[in-house]
């Protein structure tokens, strides 16, 4: 027996069984992309969203459209697809955004923050994760579509040819996206400093 | 990366060095086997649906326009009876008099 399950998996026959309503197959099918769904699901997952829930509406649509997939693209590239756009749905429903204030950052965010204000040197490695949470709450001041595309970008490094092929916008679209985000935070930034001094 | 914000050039530089996401990518105990029962259970009476739905639609459409046929069809011999009964009681069918409209009017 292998240690790599990939390996042992037939994804081909599993999507024919599925296609002939084999339930067995179909359960088989999810265990076998729920990693690649709840990665992508945890990296975009809007606030006061259940990531379970989210992931099941993520394999509901993929069943729904499994007649729609012709093969194009390798089937975990299809179904990542779904999970993008299904999360980039639930972000833009989220009609408000919170507002980013000092105030509500944590003691090591705040420190963070100032230390990328204040200096041009490096962030502490050891402050990673203080500087990931407060990614993502300046990425929450962001329209969700060109929140998804920066944080693709700059977070994930994904080419734009690889968010394109994941969000389906064309690459000049993702461009523009990028464009926009960066220049909110320009503002964003410029703000923050303000208020630094004041 | 744009070198115009070295501010958000530090600190997403920082955040990629934020270790993986440890936490189990794996399917939760009955995930799966919940999932596939409702996808494929769920085609079935979705079909049925829209089957019926789009019977529905039709009848619709094809009552409504039964019921303006059949109302052009009568409306004429309706106004032809209403206008008989107001000639056989002698009075005009809609008789507006300016004067008391006027009066009314004012007061």
């Amino acid at each position: 027996m292998s240690d790599d399950p990939d390996e042992e998996f037939d994804l081909g026959g599993c999507l024919q069984r599925v296609r002939a309503r084999d339930q067995d197959a179909a359960r088989r099918l999810v265990e076998h992309l729920h990693p690649l769904v709840v990665r992508i699901v945890r990296a975009h997952l809007p606030r006061r969203v259940l990531e379970e829930d989210l992931t099941q509406e993520v394999f509901m649509k993929m069943f729904t459209r499994m007649d729609q997939y012709q093969g194009a693209v390798p089937f975990p590239h299809w179904v990542s697809r779904i999970a993008v756009t299904t999360c980039i749905d639930h972000l833009r429903a989220q009609k408000r955004r919170p507002e980013f204030r000092w105030a509500d950052l944590s003691e090591n965010e705040a420190e963070v923050l100032d230390a990328v204000l204040t200096s041009e040197n490096a962030v502490d490695a050891a402050d990673a994760l203080s500087a990931r949470e407060l990614v993502g709450k300046l990425l929450d001041q962001l329209k969700p579509d060109d929140r998804l595309v920066i944080q693709m970008l700059d977070l994930e490094q994904k080419t734009l040819v690889e968010i394109s092929q994941l969000t389906g916008w064309n690459t000049t679209l993702v461009k523009v996206r990028a464009f926009r985000a960066r220049r909110k935070l320009k503002k964003l930034f410029e703000q923050l400093k303000q208020k630094e001094r004041a | 990366m744009s070198t115009q914000l070295p501010e958000w050039s530090r600190l997403v530089a920082a955040a990629r060095q934020a270790p993986a996401d440890a936490r189990d990518a794996s399917a939760p105990y009955g995930f799966a086997t919940r999932v596939a029962s409702r996808a494929l259970a769920g085609r079935a009476p979705l079909m049925e649906a829209s089957l019926f739905s789009r019977y529905a639609l039709r009848a619709l459409g094809v009552s409504c326009l039964l019921a303006v046929a059949g109302a052009a069809a009568t409306l004429r011999p309706v106004l032809n009876a209403i206008d008989g009964e107001a000639a056989a009681l002698g009075e005009t069918p809609v008789e507006v008099d300016a004067t008391s409209a006027t009066t009314l009017d004012v007061s």
